[in-house]
């Protein structure tokens, strides 16, 4: 072999080398983290309903307002409290709802938030315990995202792991895990897990931070492989450097 | 009228004036087509003839199956990540092109090009009484040929460059033995002295020429100028002809539209695996391709072996003298000219496969050069090409054959994706037993039909196409930047290079994947199953690693042989010649065998 081939050799065994630990350390980093199979914005709801069956007179609001805590919602006629009322089995001054001389149930919010899923309209019937509309509280947005997770790494789960969300804008949020709650189907551990981020704010990002959003989510595993020192290093010196 | 089956007609008519005094064995020894067919015994499957039902059930099956692999690939059901998924498409659509163009190639290969005026012309070719007037019977090498009642004058043109004396005197030896009468010229562009004595010893004509521009075609060319025969043979250096090829070949030109007759390239080296594998395989180009191409009326010269016509090259200005491959191109000049070519799938002349893999990669790289020439500067499907369709499309698999050896490139870093990144070319949801069924259909029923028609699976032609990818893709990019691959001399064994310089891109690769596989066997255990990426490239890792392994060896017993002849006392003379071969005479002398029986 000449030199210079030798050379040539010499060179590109060193990058080829250098190439497969870059990527293997690309390879550990993603073994680290699990991403979700399908995850969204989800708002804590609360529920509009009626203990009364009767027929709706007036709806107040539309669907997607905002409504403070003890704005009136829906007016109802109800037959079935009136005759109760006759018969003094409830008193008119009760908590989520307040009844009219009339006889006429008015139903309040009982949270600020934005009100989602009208079921009802003016003149309808509704039975009694039947939800007329969802009220997303303010400032309760979370993700759920569920994960299919190997035994193995469901273990590597801790408490409070960092959970890096992204929007489908490609913005990025950075949230905990809070509670996780899984089932196991065909040894795969079939996880929900409830993300919560200070960052997710009620149509920021364009209005992307709303229930329902789909997002990608992806979550950090303790990394106890081989490569777990170096590769912590490599990324906290990326990032030292500003990359 | 008796006499016009010369062969058949035996006894030979009494009383014709002629032939008295011709004892009949003197009759039986005359040349003639049937001396030619005798040592080929009948094979199943011999192309040229009828195919047999079988290769053509084994063929149709094998069809199926591409079309059914081609339709699982490109089912947007089982599409996977786009990266990995394009470079399979890429890479399985020329597969998939090649091998189903190269099937209805062979399926049109079975008919035999040599009809009636071609056994008429080939019994009356020597004229039996004058030979016997004249006493030629025992100088087969001098009976006159006749073309029809026209006499027909042959020269032999054997390229030298640089080639070794005693590969140039078995070659010349036995040009000039061919029966029939012929003018044997050896055309020296290594301009060695040796070569000019060896001419006069054996009584042949020496050709040296001043300049060297166009190679082999130049040389050719410079040979035409001043010889006169209607018909020129071309032999490369090493290959040594047998007697019958002048009579085999010759009685096609009774038809004056065909330009050449070209016969195979055989083997007679088959000793190492290099060499296993570049012979193996061209075999089923020799013996199944180029036939079917004589039905498009596409078959090509290959530069050796060959007979032409003098006037159809005056057609097209002389041999092609501006591309490595001048063969290829001026059959297509000569196609475009309205030329006919004939290919026929006897042996008529036996030569050496390249056995060290620089003389592998210096052919391939130069036909492979060639092949893309054709595809990027003359494109057959351009309207500015005066071709039939048929020849179009004959060309166009020509051209773009090589890509397939660009192919295993694409599918080789396909598992490497899987393994870093978790990008899989197909569904998650495919399951491996659809995916072998699917496989299985496109390459095992390849295998299957190798085994069928070359009576065997060579592992050796599998490994080095695999392997061989880095030369394909320097034919392409030198052929993109017009740029020209500068090597030494080919067949200068003086200095004995080793096998590791030219190939450092296949060692590198090697080195990856072996990396790679680590990865994955780790990957796998951390996981806890074993994946179809991982099984892969340790699959790939160990074909790459076979061809290492065989320059390892190639390198190591040439140095073994360059120590013994450091020793005087343990070489003789002749041995210093097999110092590059890296092969021991006593295999060099085992019995050597033709990869393209008839």
């Amino acid at each position: 072999m000449t030199w210079a081939n030798r050379f040539k050799l010499f060179v590109g065994l060193i990058a080829v080398v250098g190439i497969v630990a870059v990527l293997t350390i690309v390879f550990n980093q993603r073994q680290a983290q699990v991403m979700s199979a399908s995850a969204s914005i989800q708002a804590a709801e609360y529920p509009v309903g009626s203990d009364y069956g009767g027929t709706v007179l007036d709806r107040l609001v539309d669907d997607g307002d905002e409504v403070k805590a003890g704005q009136a919602l829906f007016t109802l006629q109800s037959p079935t409290l009136q005759a109760d009322l006759a018969e003094g089995l409830v008193t008119a001054d009760n908590v989520a709802y307040s009844v009219g001389d009339d006889g006429v149930l008015t139903l309040t919010a009982s949270v600020d938030g934005t009100l989602t899923d009208i079921t009802t309209e003016r003149g309808s019937f509704v039975q009694a315990g039947q939800v007329l509309a969802v009220i997303n509280k303010t400032g309760s947005l979370f993700v759920s995202a569920d994960f299919v997770l190997t035994s193995g790494d469901y273990a590597r789960i801790e408490p409070g792991a960092a959970v890096d969300i992204v929007l489908p804008n490609q913005t990025r949020v950075a949230g905990t895990m809070d509670t996780l709650d899984v089932q196991t189907a065909d040894g795969q551990a079939e996880t929900t897990a409830k993300v919560v981020s200070p960052d997710l704010v009620d149509g920021a990002a364009n209005g992307l931070m709303a229930p329902g959003t789909p997002v990608t989510a992806t979550i950090s595993l303790r990394d106890d492989g081989l490569l777990a020192g170096a590769s912590d290093g490599l990324f906290s010196f990326l990032r030292t450097i500003g990359l | 009228m008796t006499s016009l089956h010369p062969s058949l007609g035996v006894p030979a008519t009494p009383g014709s004036p002629s032939e008295d005094g011709v004892p009949p064995e003197a009759m039986h020894r005359i040349p003639t087509h049937q001396l030619a067919t005798h040592p080929y015994p009948a094979r199943p499957a011999s192309a040229g003839h009828a195919h047999s039902p079988s290769l053509v059930m084994l063929v149709l099956i094998a069809t199926v199956g591409i079309l059914a692999y081609a339709n699982f690939l490109l089912n947007p059901a089982s599409r996977g990540d786009w990266l990995p998924y394009s470079l399979v498409i890429v890479a399985e659509s020329i597969l998939i092109f090649q091998a189903l163009l190269s099937m209805w190639t062979i399926l049109s290969g079975s008919t035999d090009p040599r009809e009636f005026n071609f056994h008429q012309a080939q019994a009356t070719l020597v004229h039996t009484r004058s030979v016997a007037r004249d006493g030629l019977q025992n100088r087969p090498e001098r009976w006159p040929l006749h073309l029809g009642d026209q006499p027909a004058t042959v020269d032999v043109f054997i390229t030298t460059y640089g080639e070794d004396l005693d590969v140039i005197r078995s070659t010349v030896t036995a040009a000039r033995q061919m029966h029939g009468e012929h003018l044997t010229w050896v055309l020296d562009d290594g301009r060695s002295d040796d070569v000019r004595d060896l001419a006069a010893e054996l009584g042949v004509r020496y050709l040296r020429r001043l300049s060297s521009n166009g190679a082999k075609a130049g040389n050719v060319n410079h040979a035409l100028t001043v010889s006169s025969a209607q018909y020129f043979v071309i032999f490369d250096a090493d290959f040594v002809p047998k007697p019958e090829f002048l009579i085999e070949t010759l009685p096609f030109f009774i038809d004056d539209r065909v330009a050449f007759v070209q016969t195979p390239q055989a083997y007679g080296n088959l000793h190492n695996v290099i060499s296993r594998g570049a012979g193996y395989m061209q075999a089923v180009f020799y013996r199944f391709i180029q036939p079917g191409r004589n039905r498009f009326n596409a078959a090509f010269c290959v530069g050796t072996n060959v007979i032409f016509r003098r006037d159809a090259i005056n057609d097209v200005g002389g041999m092609y003298t501006d591309s490595k491959s001048e063969d290829v191109w001026t059959s297509l000049k000569l196609h475009e000219r309205g030329w006919k070519t004939i290919y026929i799938p006897t042996v008529l002349a036996t030569g050496h496969a390249p056995d060290t893999v620089e003389a592998y990669t210096k052919q391939q790289l130069r036909w492979a050069t060639g092949g893309f020439e054709i595809l990027l500067q003359s494109n057959p499907l351009s309207p500015r090409r005066r071709l039939t369709f048929d020849q179009r499309l004959q060309y166009l698999v020509t051209a773009s054959f090589y890509l397939t050896g660009i192919a295993p490139l694409l599918l080789l870093l396909v598992p490497p994706l899987e393994i870093y990144f978790d990008l899989r070319p197909m569904n998650i949801s495919t399951t491996v037993v659809t995916w072998l069924l699917y496989y299985a259909g496109f390459y095992l029923m390849q295998v299957v039909l190798a085994f069928y028609t070359m009576g065997s699976f060579r592992w050796e032609t599998l490994m080095l196409a695999t392997a061989s990818f880095p030369i394909y893709v320097a034919a392409l990019v030198n052929v993109l930047v017009g740029k020209e691959q500068h090597w030494s001399a080919t067949g200068n064994r003086s200095k004995a290079a080793s096998p590791f310089n030219f190939m450092i891109p296949q060692v590198l690769f090697f080195v990856f994947l072996l990396l790679t596989s680590v990865v994955a066997v780790w990957r796998d255990l951390t996981i806890g199953t074993l994946t179809l990426a991982t099984a892969w490239n340790v699959t790939n890792t160990l074909i790459l690693g076979t061809f290492v392994g065989t320059a390892l060896h190639e390198s190591h017993s040439a140095r073994r042989v360059r120590a013994m002849a450091r020793r005087p006392e343990a070489r003789r003379p002749s041995g210093i010649r097999t110092a590059a071969d890296g092969v021991p005479a006593s295999i060099q002398a085992a019995p050597t065998r033709e990869v393209v029986p008839s």
